[in-house]
């Protein structure tokens, strides 16, 4: 019976780990008796260490879903270090209200929506021109992240005539807080936008959709603040 | 796709958006989705994701590789920015550590101690293999099938299954070395 040579092929099985019980008992014991499938293992257990190397999205096929948006900042930027990186040159966009900040970096610096990188300055990127997606002409993508809490939000604030319509996904508030939605004008002046309660379903957040009378071209920033004023978010214009 | 011509600083922004664009539509989901798991975030992933096709833009002739080293490449260039911008931040005192709900529980976590061969050879070493051995380890191993289901998705017998699985194992024989230390599996997978 010791004698006896299994099936070597469970051993390739046995290395990956997705025997069943009961093959993976006659496997172990048929190699406290051989040598030979002892040393094949080991060799087998040795690739497999080396497959851990490899994360399993390395066998994703294709671009990601509703990744539009980001191949184009990602064909922003590249067109802007082309261009010389002109910083002056963004930031006339910035000031001319076409451009939008994109791209949130959670983990940056500030607890507010500066887009901070901390290892290299993150871009100003203007928004694509023809992505595909139904906000109207003018809309500005804002962002903000607190990396000390995690919570996050994008809000497209789209122009109408003489006020601004919101939507903003915020994430990551925790579920019960009450929140309140202002958009604040370059003058100070800030309009109560809407209010909710966070969503106990934290990772997807809440979608909220809001109207304000401040002009699109004088909106500064939008932020979210607890109902008792405690600030949450803030994603500068 | 293969691009083997080097990018001039001042080649065309056309060419340039195309390749960009290409390599974005082959390998963005798996480099979203990988930057996804170990932020735990999407807008940070999207960051990441962002940060390394501008590398590679910079770096055009690791782009002119086979698809296996390609992907290899980007996947670590996406690690380390992951990796960099956590070290930057727990270097800041008065920042509490993000938590990422995420990042504890992926399988890559394991084992990311002891490199003995990086990803880009073992994924090149799995783009050589034959379409049929490749096929069952990727569905075994990589997308966690028991033996059953990979044989109906693959639809071949799961004694089949089981001996491609041992052949595949022995033919990515040579990506390890020699003298590795026989040790039996230590329950990773
Ligand atoms: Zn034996």
């Amino acid at each position: 019976m010791s004698e006896q040579e299994i099936d070597r092929s469970l051993l390739g099985a046995y290395a990956l780990g997705v025997l069943d019980r009961a093959a993976r008992h006659s496997v172990e014991s048929h190699l406290g008796r051989c040598a030979g499938c002892r040393h094949e293992l080991a060799e087998l257990t040795a690739v497999e260490r080396a497959l851990r190397q490899v994360p399993p999205e390395a066998f994703i096929e294709g671009p990601p879903p509703g990744g539009d948006l980001l191949l184009q900042r990602t064909l922003r930027r590249i067109r802007d270090d082309r261009g010389g990186g002109s910083r002056v040159g963004r930031r006339i966009a910035v000031a001319a209200g076409v451009v939008a900040l994109a791209g949130a970096l959670v983990g940056g610096g500030a607890v507010v929506g500066r887009m901070t990188a901390p290892q290299q300055p993150v871009a100003l990127n203007p928004p694509p021109q023809d992505e595909n997606t139904a906000q109207p002409p003018g809309t500005r993508m804002l962002t903000a992240a607190d990396p000390a809490t995690g919570a996050h939000m994008t809000v497209a604030v789209a122009p109408a005539a003489g006020w601004v319509r919101l939507h903003a996904d915020v994430v990551g508030v925790p579920a019960g807080t009450r929140c309140r939605i202002w958009v604040v004008g370059d003058d100070g002046r800030r309009e109560a936008a809407g209010s909710w309660l966070a969503s106990a379903n934290g990772k997807a957040g809440t979608t909220v959709d809001a109207l304000a009378l401040i002009p699109p071209d004088q909106v500064a920033a939008v932020e979210v603040n607890t109902t008792d004023g405690k600030k949450l978010l803030v994603a500068r214009a | 796709m293969r691009f083997g011509a080097r990018r001039s600083d001042r080649g065309s922004t056309a060419v340039d958006e195309a390749l960009i664009k290409s390599v974005f539509d082959e390998h963005g989901g798996m480099l979203l989705a990988y930057a996804t798991r170990l932020t735990g975030d999407r807008a940070a992933a999207e960051d990441v994701v962002q940060e390394t096709l501008f590398r590679a833009w910079k770096h055009p002739e690791v782009l002119g590789n086979r698809k296996g080293s390609v992907r290899g490449w980007l996947l670590t260039v996406a690690r380390n920015i992951v990796t960099d911008r956590a070290r930057a931040r727990a270097a800041r005192p008065t920042e509490v550590a993000e938590q990422s709900p995420n990042s504890a529980n992926g399988p890559v976590e394991r084992d990311h101690a002891d490199h003995v061969v990086n990803s880009m050879v073992v994924l090149e070493a799995l783009d050589a293999l034959s379409p049929e051995h490749r096929e069952v380890l990727v569905e075994i191993y990589y997308r966690g099938r028991s033996m059953v289901e990979a044989a109906q998705a693959l639809g071949i017998p799961p004694g089949t299954v089981k001996s491609r699985c041992y052949y595949a194992l022995r033919a990515l024989r040579g990506i390890v070395g020699v003298n590795q230390p026989a040790r039996t599996r230590e329950g990773a997978r």
